[in-house]
């Protein structure tokens, strides 16, 4: 059996071609404008909310974009071309219940304010603002034009990148693990589709992820003397 | 291949009814030039023939509901038929495949030289026949030529009902399927049990496994051969394509037009291969594959020079 796995590469696991992908990239933003706006001031908002310490407000408004990326584009679109697409929308259904329990649930955030320097909050800050901010410009650029730009909470790439990085700001300890698990995993999925697919971007989902995991190792390493609001 | 069971048969009539304007609309496929004599090979079981070259659909067609990209591959399905076509082979893994094929019958006339080949992939082998309808509501065809166990899944619970289901007329061939070389002894197991017409396999230029057992035991044993990923996903035909010329030997020998020809004469010239399922999203190199499926095959010498070839590169 371990024989026959290593036949497979990643390239049988994406049943459709780059036209087809971008494509439907690009016809979600047909069908979704002028939402990207709303969606751009949306992300922008969630940091300027963990920025000025209101965690909770900012994890209700980042849920309802896993909800919504998770529906819209993953399953109503994406399982069209790819079975998988169905569970991958499931996830991202999760991930929105995890972010809306942890904007209601019984806990004290954090909510200080981050340290001028040597603070891996500075790392969540900078993955959010590329999640957020730049996610567009970079898959306008090398896609194939405006029509082709991934906006945070419309698309689940620039949503699971901005989530980490938005994550790493807002939480600590085992909630911050458990809140990156389904980002992390998906960061990894799509950059190996990204990479079949010949996507000039496709390391910088895994870029992400690696840089927030350390982020979140320095974290736990800098807190670890007096973990006490765990 | 009777047109008899076809309801796109009398879809098409009724398109015909409603005028050409609709063909006219869907642009049709350029004329093609004198194109020579199809080579055909014979199925073993029964001895009716096929053109040695058939249509892949394995993520080519699969576009979703993207219709200017649906309207591109029914150009697709119709220089296939333009050419000669007649085994085009698909499966409920190919995400929206089926739905794009009935998305082209319907704006086609749907000829007799159609060899439908489909598959059945569920881990549930009670779901055989409920598979086969909806793939057959999806295509819009009443009856498949083949069915096929896609990948050896389940295959025992498949195979039993396919086997009914060819004994009550519902589908005229079966087989079943694997690809990249994998489970070849299970396969190899299931062709010695017999009561089956068809299978398909990996089978190129680079990936030869299959030479040694299964197709030595096909010819033996009376089963047709379809050879699925004969460019290796692509990747080997875009290899030779950049920067390699075909052998002016080649061009000698059998008239070797350009590297789909020489790639697709190599597989179906072996003797127990029934035909080749390239897949393709253009119409140029559907026309192209078509071609390899005229005019002079090598024999013996030649492939083994064809094989030198290759790997000197």
């Amino acid at each position: 059996m371990m024989a026959e796995w290593r036949t497979y590469a990643v390239e049988d696991f994406i049943p459709f071609t780059p036209e087809v992908y971008f494509r439907m990239i690009e016809r979600t933003n047909e069908a979704q404008w002028p939402l990207q706006f709303f969606a751009l001031a949306g992300g922008a908002t969630v940091v300027v909310l963990i920025l000025s310490g209101r965690v909770r407000p900012a994890l209700a408004v980042l849920s309802a974009a896993w909800f919504w990326s998770g529906g819209a584009f993953l399953i109503h679109r994406y399982a069209d071309l790819n079975w998988a697409g169905v569970y991958f929308g499931w996830a991202y259904f999760a991930q929105g219940v995890i972010l809306l329990g942890l904007a209601v649930a019984p806990w004290t955030p954090g909510g200080d304010r981050m340290a001028r320097a040597l603070d891996p909050r500075w790392l969540g800050l900078a993955v959010a603002t590329g999640g957020v901010l730049l996610w567009p410009g970079i898959t306008a650029l090398a896609g194939g034009g405006w029509a082709r730009a991934e906006v945070v909470g419309l698309l689940p790439d620039p949503t699971a990148v901005a989530t980490l990085g938005i994550l790493l700001m807002a939480l600590k300890g085992w909630r911050l693990w458990a809140a990156s698990v389904i980002p992390l995993l998906w960061c990894g999925v799509t950059a190996l589709m990204l990479r079949v697919l010949e996507a000039p971007w496709a390391a910088l989902p895994l870029a992400s992820a690696v840089l927030v995991v350390a982020g979140m190792v320095w974290s736990a390493v800098a807190r670890a003397p007096a973990a006490a609001d765990d | 291949m009777k047109n008899e069971h076809r309801i796109s048969r009398r879809g098409a009539l009724k398109w015909m009814g409603t005028g050409l304007a609709t063909v006219a609309l869907y642009s049709p496929v350029p004329a093609a030039p004198d194109k020579g004599k199809a080579l055909l090979k014979p199925i073993p079981s029964t001895g009716e023939k096929l053109p040695v070259i058939g249509l892949g659909t394995w993520r080519t067609f699969n576009v979703g509901d993207d219709r200017e990209l649906m309207l591109a591959r029914t150009e697709v399905v119709k220089a296939f038929f333009d050419e000669g076509g007649g085994m085009v082979d698909c499966s409920p893994m190919y995400g929206s495949a089926r739905e794009l094929m009935g998305f082209a019958f319907r704006r086609m006339d749907v000829p007799d030289t159609l060899f439908s080949a489909e598959k059945v992939w569920t881990r549930d082998g009670g779901k055989t026949r409920e598979q086969v309808a909806e793939s057959s509501e999806l295509w819009g065809i009443e009856r498949f030529d083949l069915m096929q166990v896609h990948n050896l899944v389940a295959w025992e619970a498949h195979l039993e009902t396919l086997k009914e289901m060819k004994e009550a007329g519902e589908v005229r061939y079966i087989g079943i399927t694997t690809s990249h070389g994998r489970r070849h002894g299970e396969m190899e197991r299931i062709m010695e049990r017999g009561g089956i017409d068809f299978v398909q396999l990996t089978y190129n230029i680079t990936h030869r496994a299959v030479e040694e057992r299964l197709l030595p035991l096909a010819r033996e044993a009376g089963i047709a051969v379809i050879a699925n990923r004969p460019y290796d996903g692509g990747s080997l035909i875009r290899g030779l394509k950049d920067g390699h010329p075909v052998p002016d030997w080649a061009v000698e020998a059998f008239d070797c037009k350009d590297w789909a020809d020489f790639l697709l004469k190599f597989i179906v010239s072996h003797p127990a291969v029934t035909c080749a399922i390239p897949a393709t999203t253009r119409v140029e190199h559907l026309r192209e594959n078509m071609a390899a499926g005229r005019g002079e095959l090598p024999d013996a010498d030649l492939r083994r020079r064809m094989i030198r070839h290759v790997e000197s590169i």
